[in-house]
């Protein structure tokens, strides 16, 4: 494990360098592919602002599927996510052997444990953080949550009672700030360093053909991983600030429009 | 290095067995995914994303018993 990294000291902390080579690596293809899509913008769209509202519209559709239009204001951090995580991914697919480093050696990013725990610790900042934009300190609420749903019109002695068979739900859903962002780096980690394994295994058994197959898996591994890890980000997002008294009338107004875009083919028929 | 070259018999044989639970629980995702297929063909394109993302909470369980191999 320790000869695939290229350790540097910084201040005393130790430093992957072969990772943070690719991590600019990765960044700089982002800004540049960016830069390009968005050179041109107009209102009569050329075929790269055709390209880059399909992949705005893939992300918004991430969002969309578990928060609706309040998505939108989230938007830009699960897709940036995705992308970041997309090109971390499927750099450790390029021919990276052939750079010789005085240590170690070149891999995709999110092979090493650093980069997804960086990322899921973002993810949990940033549900936090729109956590309590959205409600407040009402936020914190939610750690009591099977709670005020039982006690809700209970005569006092039905009320302690649960609260003494139900207090350790309060210890699992703090616990459950920790478990979010550790099954989110797991996973990803996993993921993509069992890939670089597998590649290694299929190189070993055969030169010809079978690192190819398993290359072909991974490029699809890296495409769902990153879908996963945005898709699950997203959810964590919208589920924690979900406030229910706004909920309500966003159901209405939502019945409401529907039953306008209803009515005009209604009156066709 | 030593340490990571020398195999012992339980930390495959976790990993084995690890992998037993995530393939029943992929398989069951992966059967009721192609049954509303087949029932429902326009379901198709909303039901990948949601058993992509099933796949891969389930997937942990198996990568938990990867970990195991390093412990």
């Amino acid at each position: 494990m320790q000869s695939h990294f290229w350790e540097a000291s910084l201040y005393g902390m130790p430093v992957h360098v072969n990772t943070l080579i690719m991590v600019a690596v990765a960044l700089v293809i982002l800004l540049s592919i960016t830069r390009l899509l968005t050179s041109s913008i107009s209102i009569r769209p050329n075929r790269l602002q055709i390209f880059a509202e399909m992949l705005y519209d893939f992300c918004r559709s991430i969002t969309f599927s578990s928060a609706g239009k309040r998505g939108d204001t989230f938007l830009y951090y699960v897709g940036s996510v995705f992308f970041f995580v997309l090109t971390c991914n499927l750099l450790g697919q390029f021919p990276l052997k052939i750079f010789e480093l005085p240590h170690g050696e070149l891999m995709a990013p999110t092979g090493d444990i650093n980069v997804p725990a960086a990322l899921a610790v973002g993810s949990v900042i940033m549900y936090f953080f729109f956590g309590l934009k959205a409600k407040g300190l009402k936020y914190f609420k939610h750690y009591l949550s099977p709670l005020p749903d039982l006690m809700a019109g209970q005569s006092l002695p039905v009320k302690i009672t649960y609260a003494t068979f139900f207090w350790p739900f309060i210890l699992l859903n703090i616990a459950e700030d920790l478990t979010r962002p550790g099954s989110l780096m797991i996973r990803l980690f996993c993921n993509i360093f069992v890939g670089e394994i597998l590649t290694g295994v299929a190189h070993s058994a055969s030169h010809y053909l079978l690192p190819i197959a398993v290359m072909g898996i991974e490029l699809f591994v890296a495409v769902v991983q990153a879908y996963i890890f945005a898709m699950l980000t997203n959810i964590y997002i919208s589920l924690l600030s979900e406030d229910h008294d706004h909920h309500e009338d966003e159901h209405d107004a939502s019945h409401t429009t529907q039953e306008e875009t209803k009515s005009p083919s209604l009156a066709v028929a | 290095m030593e340490a990571a070259t020398t195999y012992t018999i339980g930390g495959p044989l976790a990993m084995a067995i690890a992998t037993i639970g995530p393939g029943i629980g992929i398989g069951l995702a992966a059967a009721a995914f192609f049954n509303a297929t087949a029932r429902q063909p326009e379901v198709r394109g909303p039901l990948q994303g949601v058993f992509f993302a099933a796949a891969g909470l389930i997937e942990l369980m198996a990568l938990l018993g990867f970990i195991t191999l390093f412990l």
